[in-house]
């Protein structure tokens, strides 16, 4: 029941969220999908979320583990972190709260400390979901904008259409096969169409730095 | 003014072993060695006045024989001399025995009687009149202020009688002596007896101290176990009995808190999941997805609710409400009851409910347990149960036992999960089913306080028997309810 509401709230801020129900099925989604944070329940059924995590670490999986536990002493959370979470909240949790955590460890895990992604005369805000273009507002769906950020993020690599499928939708979503080609339409309608280039049969890339 | 009895007062009425060891030991002590030394002594008196006596009449038979010839030899003399039969001067002679006599010292007198009334011979201590009017043998006699024991012996040939006789105070002192010679190392003895059995009892009762001791600085969070050795035969199954009562101890808090943290645990699963539901709700802008959001924050209220609910009466599930003794209820009729009662829940899923009850069959216990563990039951079967499914209650008894038996035609628990499912907040397939994991615990709990059997099987409806045994309660004993 958390994991449903867990999914419909993280979706309504442009995530793409795959939800899974034990460990084992934890375990085999990370094996075959390609994540960018992980929020780990503790108490799953068949196999623990710390023993998820541990398997993930001692695989040598390096995504940021977010733990979400009902056990609040300290030597709970210290083991959780010392298993190799990044962070934990604890049950019951505000929505906005765990989105800002979540866009911190995203933040870190892509080596900057500015919230803010400037790139020429772009301007990004993860947190208010805002962007400017030469100070003025665009207007993005939230695919669009977990597009631009996916790629802003990656700056001067070459994403894949599916690796950039996988950030939009979850497994369960029926995607139309150009789905990625009509938003990178749309977001070069909106914010110009140099920004983002397309390689052949590779996928898109924004260059590291901005063209003046 | 306070009522609590003063500490003393109640130090002063706790039995204590010591005191009784010591109060036992000791008297019983100085009873048999007083019985001894009363034996020794009236054994030792009577030796003494036999060997007195025998002494006595040793003595006597010696003067007579010494003495009635040598009176005889100097009465002829006498006669040869002065043709004068007179009477030896009885100062005389004796004075010129008493030399001879000496060792008898003054405690040993003796008279020399010729034809009944001449004292020819006497001691210097011994009176001129007769010892004893007896002519032979013992008898006590007093004279000059003193008791003494005095023996006579005649010799009727010569007409001679002999008295001897000894002072009674020589042989009281002789007595006085040895029983005070008996009866001193008692009067030492004794003070340093009751010392020791103070002290051993003290000593051998350490080990009690000790463990009151470890038992004092048990921590209730963590017990341990007293350490058995060096601890004496006596005390050792009070420290078995200690040790199998903190284990005991020990896994009803271990249980205890592992309760608490799993309550919590999922108390605020639930709880998390509405406010994020209800998050969702709140900044959702299309009218169905927050109608939607808000339809899950109902149910997941009423899932808390339930939770709560079961977490309660796990909580009020208390071994002492069940009455062995309580008023018999017919199972039969108490699941007909149920049934009907959950027959509605049943209906919506269209499941084709049948009882079977060899009515009546008594159970003794509380009514209240009885009924949520048969709603338990019965809700899981319903629970588990798919659309146009079927459930079988059957009620008979066999032997002295009752036989609760509910099958369904749900999807069963494979063997190797049906010991888990009884543990608390276990849920097999979480999410698939509405649940807390809690149903199933209540229904060991309340088997376990009356002394039941549950069993869960396969049905040959296709899914979960779960058989309940019930110790019978007979109808004849259980008609006349108090």
């Amino acid at each position: 029941m958390l994991g449903g509401g867990l999914q419909s709230g993280l979706t309504q801020d442009g995530y793409a969220v795959d939800w899974v129900k034990d460990g084992g099925a934890a375990e085999l989604f990370l094996r075959t999908e390609e994540y960018e944070i992980v929020i780990l329940d503790l108490g799953l059924p068949k196999k623990s979320g710390l023993d998820v995590l541990k398997h993930l670490r001692s695989e040598g999986g390096d995504i940021p583990v977010m733990i979400l536990t009902a056990r609040d002493s300290v030597e709970d959370r210290v083991k959780g972190l010392d298993c190799g979470a990044d962070d934990y909240m604890i049950k019951p949790f505000d929505l906005d709260e765990l989105n800002a955590r979540i866009r911190a460890l995203m933040r870190r895990r892509s080596g900057r400390a500015e919230t803010k992604i400037t790139h020429g005369e772009l301007v990004i805000d993860p947190a208010s979901h805002t962007v400017q273009l030469g100070g003025k507002p665009v207007d993005l769906s939230p695919r669009e904008f977990t597009l631009l950020e996916k790629l802003l993020e990656s700056r001067g690599r070459v994403l894949s259409r599916s690796q950039l499928e996988q950030s939009l939708y979850s497994w369960k979503d029926e995607v139309d096969s150009n789905a990625v080609e009509v938003h990178i339409h749309h977001l070069r309608k909106k914010i110009g169409s140099e920004m983002i280039r397309t390689v052949r049969g590779v996928g898109y890339i924004i260059d590291k730095v901005a063209r003046e | 003014m306070s009522l609590t009895p003063a500490p003393g007062a109640a130090v002063q009425h706790a039995p204590s072993i010591r005191r009784r060891l010591f109060w036992l030991l000791l008297p019983v002590t100085l009873v048999v060695w007083l019985v001894t030394a009363l034996n020794i002594y009236s054994d030792t008196q009577k030796e003494i006045e036999e060997l007195t006596d025998a002494q006595l009449a040793e003595t006597a038979r010696a003067l007579l024989n010494l003495l009635s010839h040598e009176y005889y030899e100097e009465r002829n003399f006498l006669h040869k001399e002065e043709k004068n039969p007179v009477l030896p001067d009885t100062q005389k002679i004796p004075q010129r025995l008493a030399a001879t006599l000496h060792q008898y010292e003054q405690n040993l007198i003796f008279q020399m009687w010729v034809e009944d009334d001449d004292l020819i011979l006497r001691s210097e201590q011994a009176p001129d009149i007769r010892l004893t009017k007896k002519q032979n043998g013992f008898s006590d006699e007093n004279f000059g202020g003193h008791d003494w024991r005095v023996f006579s012996l005649s010799d009727p040939e010569h007409k001679m009688l002999v008295q001897v006789a000894e002072r009674q105070s020589k042989l009281q002192q002789l007595k006085e002596y040895i029983a005070r010679r008996i009866l001193f190392p008692v009067l030492f003895a004794l003070p340093f007896l009751a010392w020791l059995v103070w002290f051993s009892v003290g000593r051998a009762m350490r080990p009690l101290n000790r463990i009151a001791t470890e038992v004092g600085l048990q921590d209730v969070g963590s017990l341990e176990r007293i350490a058995a050795h060096r601890v004496p035969v006596e005390a050792k199954p009070l420290v078995d009995a200690l040790n199998a009562l903190f284990d005991r101890l020990q896994r009803a808090f271990e249980n205890e808190r592992r309760f608490t943290a799993d309550a919590a645990h999922e108390l605020r699963t639930p709880l998390a999941a509405l406010k994020t539901y209800a998050q969702v709700a709140s900044r959702e802008p299309d009218h169905e997805k927050r109608q939607l959001a808000l339809l899950k924050v109902i149910q997941g209220v009423d899932r808390a609710t339930h939770l709560v609910q079961q977490l309660l009466t796990l909580a009020r599930i208390d071994p002492n409400r069940w009455a062995p003794q309580g008023p018999p209820i017919d199972l039969g009729v108490l699941s007909s009851e149920r049934l009907a009662a959950m027959s509605g829940q049943a209906m919506d899923k269209q499941i084709e409910l049948s009882l079977s009850s060899t009515s009546p069959v008594y159970v003794r216990g509380d009514r209240t347990m009885l009924d949520i563990l048969i709603t338990n039951l019965l809700g899981n079967a319903i629970k588990y149960t798919p659309m146009h499914g079927a459930i079988e209650v059957d009620v008979e008894s066999v032997g002295d036992e009752v036989v609760l038996r509910i099958s369904d035609s749900g999807d069963g628990i494979p063997e190797q999960d049906r010991d888990q499912v009884f543990e608390r907040f276990y849920r097999r397939e979480r999410g698939s089913t509405p649940g807390c994991g809690l149903g199933l615990s209540i229904v060991h709990r309340i088997v376990d306080i009356m002394g039941a059997e549950i069993r869960l099987d396969d049905s040959e409806l296709g899914g979960l028997l779960v058989e309940l045994r019930i110790r019978q309660c007979m109808q004849d004993h259980g008609g006349d309810a108090k």
